[in-house]
């Protein structure tokens, strides 16, 4: 996806034109974004059409050379769903993570999985572990940041990140049983 | 990270996924929100334009309600005046007030009989006053009023209100009345076109002095009852005032910016290094509550003593430059260039005017038996409250250079100082429409006019104040100056006045240099 700086010219002069171009090309990566991060994908709509609000209401604020738009405009949709999630009550983890250790990833398995049998499968472990390996495996925010994101101390960040890790190696069987079902599908 | 995160790393970074989600609905949403924000934008773009307009748009509108509230408030006391109070009540012998036949004296006579205590004067009728007054003048300087020997009170110190006059047989006789004089010409009390003005009037006895005899060669010299030579001006130029053997003035004045006005330079600066230019801007605005009090004698021994309390709101703008050298040990010496700029002012006043004694007053007028009316001495004694609201944008610019002393330490936010030094103001310009003691309009900003202006102030101030850094560049800070004024003018006959002024200042300091 590249997007020009033009385009973003014109969406800063409050062309509706450019703003729509935008929105199209954008939409379909913010929204796997936001269905990574959200836990009730009922909120999608919502959730998408806060990001885009904030996207063009902003717009002016974005630095070029601090990074790209995509990355920029992922953070508003990172927010944004974060946001929604806070409201979500919560069920306590009640996990047990004693034997993950035992148990080996095989990376040979992913390479014929989708992205989304992915997200199905990483949305099978704790919202909380999930939501900082989003934050910081995929979309590279700091500890620090995951901290002020979630309003959570640092180290119980890196302690969910451990969990979470623990979590996919425990449950990799998982994993096989849906690149098998896959298989079989085909 | 291990190479199992990467690949969930790679996958997810063109993941893109449309499942739920509905692209036109959202959009539709999304360009709703902007049209509003659109609309939001126009209209803050609308106001910063017309800034100016929406202001006097605000403005008028105040004024209409003023007017309005002022103009039920009238009618309210009316009738509950008229329930209450007799116009009377404090007149030691109404049935020796004879009628006037007058026109407009009669007017003012069923008026007073009402228990009209309050009096909404407009511009048509300013106006109207104002050509009468003129023509007033033009045929009394032409007939001038007879002066009676050894006495030089000839000219009428009331004003148009309701008023009766006192029974010529009668030294100490009755009469009803505002007074309003402004033996000054006090310098705020200025309205205009657009003032609306609501006067009360309370508890007067006294005699009148209604007027005295013109001379007309060839005819029978006759009194003129409605002979409105009054105001500020012609007091001060008919009477021969030396001195004011006492006068004070208490102001409080949370206006940041006054005329009296002595701002005390802030800039600091680090060690023994010194500048000239200025480091601060300030903005004001806040209401004056002025209490003063004149007490003076006229030649012919009439004590006046007047008591004033007033509260003003000051709307205008200044700017000054000034520089300041501090001294390590918190010591400074301040010097600057400071200009104010009036445009309007609210003024409501009280005012309670009496003339205790009037030794030899005229209070009324008999036929000699010859043809001629002569004068009838008498004593007069009155007492006067008058209050009045006074909305107008008279324009006073003014220049006032300080120089000063003072000492001052930073506690953290805070800053703590005092300045002592003396100040020479020079009014600029003062342009406007005035309403002087006799509800007459005049352009204060005629020369003829202008004298009621000292034009020159000088006075010694000491000047404690507290400051607050609110933010690195920004401090509000507290002013209680302590003035001694003067005032330099030769045109009031030779008087000269002075006054002590304490002046409560609230403003806010921009530092154009960082911290």
């Amino acid at each position: 996806m590249k997007i020009q700086i033009e385009l973003i010219q014109r969406c800063i002069g409050n062309d509706r034109e450019a703003q729509k171009d935008l929105y199209n090309l954008l939409l379909p990566y913010l929204a796997a974004v936001c269905k990574r991060y959200l836990i009730n994908l009922s909120d999608i709509n919502d959730v998408l059409q806060d990001t885009f609000i904030q996207i063009f209401k902003n717009i002016h604020s974005f630095d070029a050379s601090k990074g790209n738009f995509k990355t920029w405009s992922t953070r508003i949709a990172i927010n944004c769903s974060i946001k929604v999630n806070h409201k979500v009550k919560r069920v306590p983890i009640t996990e047990f993570i004693n034997d993950y250790h035992d148990k080996t990833i095989e990376p040979e398995i992913l390479h014929d999985l989708s992205a989304e049998d992915i997200l199905i499968f990483l949305k099978e472990m704790p919202i909380e572990y999930f939501e900082v390996f989003n934050l910081n495996l995929i979309d590279g925010f700091s500890h620090k940041e995951i901290s002020l994101k979630l309003k959570i101390s640092e180290s119980l960040s890196r302690k969910r990140l451990s969990r979470a890790r623990k979590w996919i190696a425990g449950n990799v069987d998982r994993l096989n049983a849906i690149k098998n079902s896959f298989m079989i599908l085909v | 990270m291990s190479k199992f995160e990467d690949i969930f790393k790679k996958k997810f970074e063109s993941y893109t996924s449309m499942e739920g989600v509905d692209p036109d609905k959202i959009w539709n949403s999304v360009n709703l929100e902007l049209d509003q924000k659109n609309e939001n934008k126009k209209l803050w773009v609308f106001l910063r334009k017309f800034k100016s307009f929406v202001f006097l748009l605000v403005v008028g509108v105040a004024a209409y309600f003023i007017f309005n509230v002022n103009n039920a408030s009238l009618n309210g006391a009316h009738e509950v005046l008229s329930e209450t109070t007799s116009p009377t009540e404090n007149i030691k012998s109404p049935d020796k007030i004879t009628p006037v036949t007058d026109p407009e004296t009669a007017i003012e006579n069923t008026l007073a009989k009402e228990n009209i205590n309050n009096d909404l004067l407009f511009l048509s009728e300013y106006e109207k006053q104002h050509e009468e007054a003129l023509k007033d003048e033009a045929r009394l300087s032409e007939n001038p009023i007879l002066p009676r020997p050894g006495n030089q009170l000839t000219h009428v110190i009331n004003d148009r209100l309701p008023r009766q006059i006192s029974d010529p047989s009668n030294e100490i006789g009755m009469a009803e009345s505002s007074f309003n004089a402004l033996p000054f010409g006090e310098i705020s009390n200025a309205p205009d076109e657009l003032d609306v003005s609501l006067m009360d009037q309370h508890d007067f006895k006294g005699s009148e002095i209604v007027g005295a005899l013109e001379d007309i060669p060839g005819e029978v010299p006759q009194v003129v009852l409605d002979s409105e030579i009054v105001g500020s001006k012609t007091i001060l130029d008919t009477r021969s005032i030396p001195s004011f053997p006492q006068s004070l003035d208490l102001w409080y004045d949370l206006d940041a910016e006054n005329m009296y006005k002595i701002s005390i330079p802030v800039q600091e600066t680090s060690g023994s290094k010194a500048t000239i230019w200025p480091n601060e801007i300030s903005f004001g605005i806040g209401s004056n509550l002025m209490l003063q009090r004149f007490k003076f004698k006229s030649e012919n021994q009439a004590v006046f003593d007047q008591l004033k309390a007033s509260t003003k709101i000051d709307l205008g703008y200044s700017g000054y430059l000034s520089g300041t050298w501090t001294l390590n040990n918190g010591l400074r010496f301040g010097t600057g260039i400071h200009y104010d700029n009036i445009k309007s002012r609210f003024d409501y006043s009280a005012q309670r005017d009496s003339m205790v004694e009037v030794s030899d007053a005229i209070v009324g007028f008999q036929d000699n038996g010859q043809g001629q009316m002569i004068p009838i001495l008498g004593v007069v004694e009155q007492e006067a409250i008058v209050t009045r609201t006074v909305l107008h944008h008279n324009s006073y610019s003014m220049i006032s250079l300080p120089l000063s002393v003072g000492y001052g330490q930073r506690f953290g936010r805070w800053h703590l100082g005092a300045d002592l030094g003396f100040s020479v103001l020079f009014f600029v310009n003062q342009e406007g429409r005035s309403l002087n003691q006799a509800g007459m309009v005049q352009n204060f900003g005629d020369p003829l006019d202008r004298h009621i202006f000292p034009n020159v102030l000088g006075g010694i101030f000491i000047n404690p104040h507290v400051g607050y850094a609110v933010f690195n560049r920004t401090e509000i800070r507290l002013n209680m100056a302590l003035k001694q004024s003067f005032a330099f003018q030769s045109e009031f006959h030779g008087f000269g006045h002075s006054f002590s002024v304490a002046n409560l200042n609230l403003g806010l300091v921009y530092n154009l240099k960082k911290k």
